[in-house]
């Protein structure tokens, strides 16, 4: 066997058993028990929704795509229950064209359904408008402008929802998760001209980029993939899909520092032969 | 639970494009090739589609034909908003300049939405973007050690992040050779990097298993009985289809060979 020829089979190898640890956690689910932790980021975020006052309004920016879909959902999902949970009145908006269709609706219709809320009057859902930067600035300005009706071609003047709202000036709170450009325009274009608290919630690659933002508190918290999901999940006491993945997540990375340890070891070993 | 035809076609084009997708962890393939093809098209399709029925058509066709309506004195089902006037020929009208970058002759044109584009962009984020990611990221270098409502701990986080501030900009400074002091610090600053790096690394891992997980724990639900298992079945016929491709291709290499 040739050398190339090893490392293909040893590649082959390392995928096989990614794709056990990945499959038999979650088959046998119900029999692995993690404990219960949430970070301070995350709790930050929570304990801001909590100490909203009924009937105030939030407004959520959903900016991910299907391919971002299972690392994000369950924090929009965890997110918006709460928020439902508070009676809190909540604006569903995009600035990512792809996250318009099924993310967006999906989601709020979805978690609006189990939680007994009406469009309109508890919740509304925003059509995509291009321009990113400029709807933001829009919405710090007349919000009403940027959104004259919703997606179903509803005027948004006469919906309760937006009963006392004028702009995002006037929300208790707005996060932004995302999977891409739009929390970096929340904080620049969102947080500067509207001033309200801002959270924000994104990929677990991008989570690092964020952390600066923090300590200068543009953000109240920052929830950073699904782990942050899953802390989320904790906090709300309504356990669901981020908190299962946790399970063959925490598997596969004890696989993969294991395979880091063991790469480590043959490549020292192999430069004390050489 | 009950799953209807329509779930069940969706899981079948799931799985199928799913494992076409992860075939390309044996080896680059046809099947994977097929795979991408149809997810950079759809992709494509979908979002002309997008821009076409949710911002050409309602914010700017719909409209401007409102207002030729109206000033041609037809009867509208409810009178003009304020959005509605003939301001929307601008952007119709540099919209219409961006595709003259068809044309070689014609090309120039687009400069000017460009220009309107870049202009407008500049003015809007300068300000706005030096105020969030210069300023406001200063402050936090700039807290005092000391005082009344400052912790030990807070002392430590403002000197550590003043340190690291301080390091890694020495450590980008390129015009002073990297020596003595200079070189001390700027080794501080690797340190604070190789730290990010690895925060950003961790995240990365868990970020890409993450969406393993969710894959599979579909492919899991789909191989049960409720989808007719989709998952088993479709990953026997696409094993055994790289199979026979690898076969093809095997006999047809000999030949291939004697030429080289």
């Amino acid at each position: 066997m040739t050398k190339e020829q090893r490392f293909t089979v040893t590649r082959w190898i390392i995928f096989g058993l990614v794709a056990l640890a990945l499959i038999i956690p979650i088959v046998y689910n119900k029999y692995i028990k993690l404990p219960d932790t949430s970070s301070r980021v995350v709790k930050n975020i929570y304990d801001h929704i909590e100490s909203l006052p009924e009937g105030s309004s939030i407004i959520m920016s959903i900016d991910f795509d299907p391919s971002s879909d299972e690392e994000l959902r369950p924090m929009v999902m965890a997110l918006l229950w709460h928020a439902f949970k508070k009676n809190l009145r909540v604006i569903g908006m995009t600035i990512w064209d792809a996250a318009a269709g099924g993310t967006l609706i999906d989601i709020f219709t979805t978690v609006a359904k189990e939680a007994k809320k009406q469009d309109g009057v508890d919740y509304a859902i925003m059509p995509f408008k291009p321009g990113s930067s400029a709807i933001i600035l829009m919405l710090s300005q007349d919000i009403f402008a940027a959104y004259p009706q919703d997606y179903k071609k509803a005027e948004t003047r006469d919906m309760p929802v937006f009963k006392g709202v004028k702009s995002i000036r006037d929300m208790k709170f707005a996060m932004c998760v995302s999977a891409g450009q739009a929390v970096d325009i929340w904080i620049v274009y969102g947080k500067e001209k509207g001033k309200m608290p801002l959270g924000a919630g994104c990929t677990g690659v991008m989570a690092t980029d964020y952390y600066p933002y923090l300590q200068s508190k543009q953000l109240l918290g920052l929830m950073g993939g699904l782990g942050a999901a899953a802390q989320y999940e904790v906090l709300i006491d309504k356990r669901g899909t981020a908190t299962d993945s946790m399970k063959p997540q925490t598997v596969v990375h004890a696989l993969i520092i294991v395979l880091i340890i063991i790469g480590n070891i043959i490549y020292f070993i192999n430069r004390q032969k050489t | 639970m009950t799953v209807t035809p329509m779930q069940i076609l969706e899981a079948w084009l799931a799985v199928g494009f799913t494992l076409m997708i992860y075939s390309f962890l044996y080896k680059d393939n046809p099947l994977f090739k097929l795979g991408e093809y149809m997810y950079v098209g759809l992709t494509a399709g979908w979002g002309v589609c997008s821009a076409w029925f949710n911002v050409v058509w309602p914010d700017l066709i719909e409209p401007l034909s409102r207002v030729f309506k109206s000033y041609l004195g037809a009867t509208l089902d409810k009178p003009l908003s304020h959005n509605e006037n003939l301001l929307l020929l601008i952007p119709l009208i540099l919209g219409i300049l961006m595709l003259t970058r068809f044309s070689p002759k014609l090309g120039w044109l687009s400069r000017y939405t460009f220009a309107f584009i870049l202009g407008t962009a500049s003015g809007i984020a300068i300000p706005l973007t030096v105020s969030a990611n210069l300023f406001k990221q200063m402050e936090p270098t700039l807290k005092p050690l000391f005082g009344k409502d400052i912790s030990a701990w807070m002392t430590v986080n403002t000197l550590l992040i003043l340190i690291g501030v301080v390091s890694v900009l020495i450590y980008f400074f390129f015009s002073l050779e990297h020596k003595g002091i200079i070189k001390k610090v700027a080794r501080i600053g690797i340190f604070y990097m190789m730290v990010s790096f690895g925060a950003a690394f961790g995240y990365t891992v868990m970020a890409r298993e993450s969406l393993a997980i969710g894959r599979m724990t579909k492919l899991v639900k789909w191989a049960g009985q409720d989808y007719y298992y989709a998952s088993i079945i479709l990953l026997v016929v696409i094993a055994g289809l790289i199979a026979l491709l690898e076969m093809l291709s095997k006999k047809s290499k000999p030949a291939d060979d004697s030429t080289g």
